[in-house]
């Protein structure tokens, strides 16, 4: 299952590449934590110690900025995709056994919990908070013959530990926190530590609080040493 | 409930959402294309079941084009039931792991 949903994941960023609306992608979600191999390579990494689900989560930090209309349900559709609207607000999904695609945006003032409508490319997104964290610092991971935009892991591990106290679900939470540790660790060992204290001291006071009161429910003192 | 439980949970919920969305939209493809003579012209129509009566839907004057979208149409079913079937056993797998009295 692992090497299919793999395989369809890459043909997946594969289209949205050729289509040339991959630039204007940020992968956000489980799915980073399998394409960091590349940015870990030389240090112990192993992406399987966190669970990936089948969420394959996109954000889409500049709706307004995107220039080429492509239809993504019809660019997927011969992969087997179909479309499903979640909720009694008709958020899309699209679902396939192996992965179930969705889009995200960074929601903007008081915030609404209706869909953001993007017609260019056929699809609405859900907007939450906290994303702009993941998109202000991103890398870039070779895939097959093209790069794909992720989250620094430093944000990604960090908007983890945010987000994991928000969470209604008690398993998601320890998902989250579990996931963010793994990561947060794997910087450790990449001597990139200075990394995570610079990006700590760029966000906001309260998010700074709700990281710090997430790193002492998960005992984490080595972290906390090292933000303190 | 233990993290890998919630998770299973979850993708049990998700792939029972697929299985209904896949059956839908099986039931939307369905059908045959048949060819009608009607005077000294051919013509095409899907042949569907509804119950247990036929319905035969016009697709229109019999034409190469009508032939190609109806093969892509039968390519598609083809795919939606394959994907159906591993839907199901998806259902089943999760389903016996969620029984299992164990925290994990």
């Amino acid at each position: 299952m692992e090497k299919k949903q793999s395989d369809l994941c890459r043909a997946i960023l594969g289209r949205f590449h050729k289509a040339g609306i991959l630039d204007d992608i940020i992968l956000i979600g489980s799915w980073c934590v399998y394409f960091y191999k590349d940015y870990f390579t030389g240090t112990p990494y192993i992406d399987q110690a966190t669970i990936k689900t089948r969420d394959l989560d996109f954000l889409i930090d500049q709706p307004s900025k995107i220039s080429r209309a492509v239809n993504i349900p019809e660019l997927l559709n011969d992969l087997g995709f179909i479309v499903d609207y979640k909720g009694s607000q008709g958020y899309i999904k699209l679902d396939h056994p192996e992965l179930i695609v969705e889009f995200l945006v960074p929601e903007k003032g008081r915030g609404t919990d209706k869909p953001f409508p993007i017609p260019k490319l056929g699809i609405n997104a859900t907007a939450l908070r906290f994303l702009n964290f993941l998109s202000v610092n991103t890398i870039q991971v070779k895939v097959d013959d093209f790069r794909l935009t992720v989250p620094h892991p430093a944000n990604f591990a960090l908007h983890k530990l945010i987000i994991f106290q928000r969470r209604t679900s008690k398993e998601k939470a320890a998902k989250d926190r579990n996931v963010a540790i793994e990561v947060l660790k794997a910087l450790i060992d990449k001597d990139e530590a200075i990394l995570i204290k610079k990006v700590f001291d760029g966000i906001p006071r309260p998010w700074q609080a709700k990281i710090i009161m997430g790193l002492k429910k998960a005992g984490q003192k080595e972290v906390l040493a090292l933000l303190g | 409930m233990g993290v890998i439980k919630g998770v299973l949970k979850e993708e049990l919920g998700n792939s029972r959402r697929m299985l209904k969305r896949y059956r839908q939209e099986i039931a939307k493809i369905k059908g045959v294309l048949v060819r009608k003579k009607i005077g000294n012209k051919y013509y095409y129509y899907i042949a569907k079941r509804q119950g247990r009566r036929v319905k035969f839907i016009y697709q229109g004057a019999a034409s190469p084009a009508i032939k190609k979208s109806y093969l892509a149409r039968k390519k598609q079913l083809h795919q939606y039931k394959k994907l159906l079937l591993q839907v199901k056993g998806q259902i089943k797998f999760l389903g016996k792991a969620l029984r299992g009295k164990e925290t994990i």
